[in-house]
């Protein structure tokens, strides 16, 4: 009588502990797809248990192969990302200093029978003689009357060093890089070819019109 | 009698157990599944990642390294039209 009740007790515990104590092997859970473990809804809760923390275990085991691999790349873009803010933020202070630079204007070095209207009046600068005021403006500390100006003196121009020059009538290389807004020095006229060899394949011959690129990578310049 | 008495009761142990096993999970089953469903996608996110990773960041290195030499040639070419220029007399 009593073994009877002893093995119906051991039934009763063993059907109860059914589900809650089984354990499952990789091979079993990865027969199961994801879409039929969730469609278990709130069935076979263990079941679906074990196989999310097996998809984890999987999961984990492949981190802890690519990470070796893959943070000395992380840290590779990382460096490069910081050298390239550093680059780019030193390249936009220097433009800064160069725009102040290119915009400060250009020495013009007087010569016999000049006065400011003929300077402001020629291609290269205004190519309008009204404009005088703007370098009497730029030069208020040294020319204390507009209507005397001296050869041998120097004067600033406010105009911009250019970037591409158009030819007129009467120009020449070595001329062209004589003007303060080129290069102020008409032996850097090479430069002035090289940079414009696309156009011009004589240097003794250029056209009124063409526009010549002025590169100013290692001019000397004049200033 | 006595017999009887152990049957009822051995078939009364037996419906509690199948009524228990009846019942479905309990909620701190619930959320362990969901927690062990959440932790086991975000660590597949992650290790997708990393394959992702590996697969593209060989090229982009490469790009960003093209890009940092270009950089350093633009720079320099600044910095001598800068000098040119009379900067940082």
């Amino acid at each position: 009588m009593k073994r009877t009740v002893l093995l119906a007790l051991m039934l009763c515990l063993g059907l109860a502990s059914t589900g809650l104590a089984k354990t499952y092997t990789a091979e079993e859970l990865s027969g199961y797809s994801q879409a039929e473990i969730e469609a278990m809804g709130n069935s076979n809760i263990n079941l679906q248990i074990a196989y999310w923390e097996w998809r984890k275990a999987v999961a984990d085991e492949r981190i802890a192969d690519l990470e070796p691999q893959v943070t000395p790349l992380r840290d590779r873009v990382d460096e490069l990302d910081a050298r390239i803010s550093e680059l780019m933020s030193q390249i936009n202070a220097l433009e800064a200093e160069l725009n102040q630079l290119r915009n400060a204007g250009v020495i013009h070095n007087i010569v016999e029978g000049e006065c400011l209207w003929t300077i402001a009046s020629y291609h290269y600068y205004y190519g309008d003689g009204s404009q005088w005021p703007l370098i009497y403006e730029r030069n208020r500390d040294t020319i204390s009357d507009p209507d005397l100006i001296y050869a041998g003196h120097t004067l600033w121009v406010p105009v911009p060093l250019r970037s591409s020059y158009t030819v007129v009538e009467g120009d020449y290389l070595g001329k062209i890089a004589g003007y303060a807004v080129i290069y102020g020095d008409r032996g850097m006229w090479p430069q002035l070819y090289e940079a414009n060899r696309n156009i011009i394949s004589d240097p003794n011959l250029i056209y009124p019109g063409q526009v010549l690129t002025v590169s100013r990578t290692g001019v000397g310049g004049s200033r | 009698m006595l017999k009887k008495r152990a049957i009822w009761l051995v078939l009364g142990l037996l419906s509690v157990t199948l009524l228990v096993s009846a019942c479905g999970p309990s909620a701190a089953q619930l959320a362990a599944r969901d927690a062990a469903r959440s932790a086991a996608l975000a660590a597949e996110a992650m290790a997708d990642n990393m394959e992702a990773d590996l697969a593209n960041l060989p090229g982009e290195i490469v790009e960003k390294e093209a890009q940092v030499a270009a950089l350093e040639a633009e720079l320099a070419e600044l910095q001598a039209e800068y000098y040119a220029l009379g900067g940082g007399r």
